[in-house]
C-alpha cells in the first residue's frame, strides 16, 4: 500500500482529539458510494468508508481518511454540508481501544 | 538544539506516530463491523485517492 505524500503536512500540531476517522449523522439513507467518494474524497484520500446498515446505524457512516490534515480539512469544510437535502454533522471518532502497539 | 528546535521534533515525531498508515485489522478493531451494524462502502470504479 502506497503511503501518499502527506502534501500538507506541515508538522503543525493537531489537538488530540482530531483523528483520521470522521463519524458522520444525518446521511440520508440512500446516499450512493459515488456520493460519499465525491462529497469526502474532495478532502484526500479516504482509506475506508463504513456505512450503517441496520435500522439504530442506518444514516451515520465512518470516513477514515490516510492523511490526518485531510481529516481535519474535511470535519472543518463538512460540518452542516447540505447533501442531497440533508445537513451532515461530522465529529471526530475518539478511539475507545487503544490501538495495538 | 534551542527548545523550540526540539518541541518541533517532539511535535512532528507525534504526528508522523499518528498518521502512520493504519492496516486493515487495526480498522477492524477500532471500528464497528457488521455485527455491529456497519458494512465497508466499496469505493465506486474509477475511484482514485487524491
Amino acid at each position: 500500500m502506497s503511503v501518499p505524500p502527506s502534501h500538507n503536512t506541515s508538522g503543525l500540531r493537531l489537538p488530540p482529539e482530531v483523528t483520521r476517522i470522521l463519524y458522520v449523522r444525518n446521511l440520508p439513507f440512500d446516499v450512493s458510494a459515488n456520493a460519499m467518494y465525491d462529497t469526502f474524497g474532495k478532502y484526500g484520500a479516504i482509506r475506508q468508508v463504513r456505512m450503517g446498515t441496520n435500522a439504530k446505524t442506518k444514516g451515520t457512516a465512518y470516513v477514515v481518511y490516510e492523511d490526518i490534515y485531510d481529516a481535519r480539512n474535511a470535519h472543518d469544510g463538512l460540518s452542516g454540508y447540505n447533501l442531497a437535502g440533508r445537513y451532515v454533522v461530522v465529529t471526530y471518532f475518539q478511539q475507545r481501544t487503544p490501538l495495538a502497539a | 538544539m534551542t527548545p523550540e528546535q526540539y518541541n518541533q521534533l517532539r511535535h512532528s515525531r507525534e504526528m508522523e506516530q499518528r498518521n502512520r498508515p493504519l492496516t486493515d485489522e487495526e480498522l477492524d478493531k477500532l471500528l464497528p463491523g457488521d455485527k455491529e451494524g456497519f458494512a465497508i462502502l466499496p469505493p465506486p470504479e474509477g475511484y482514485e485517492p487524491l
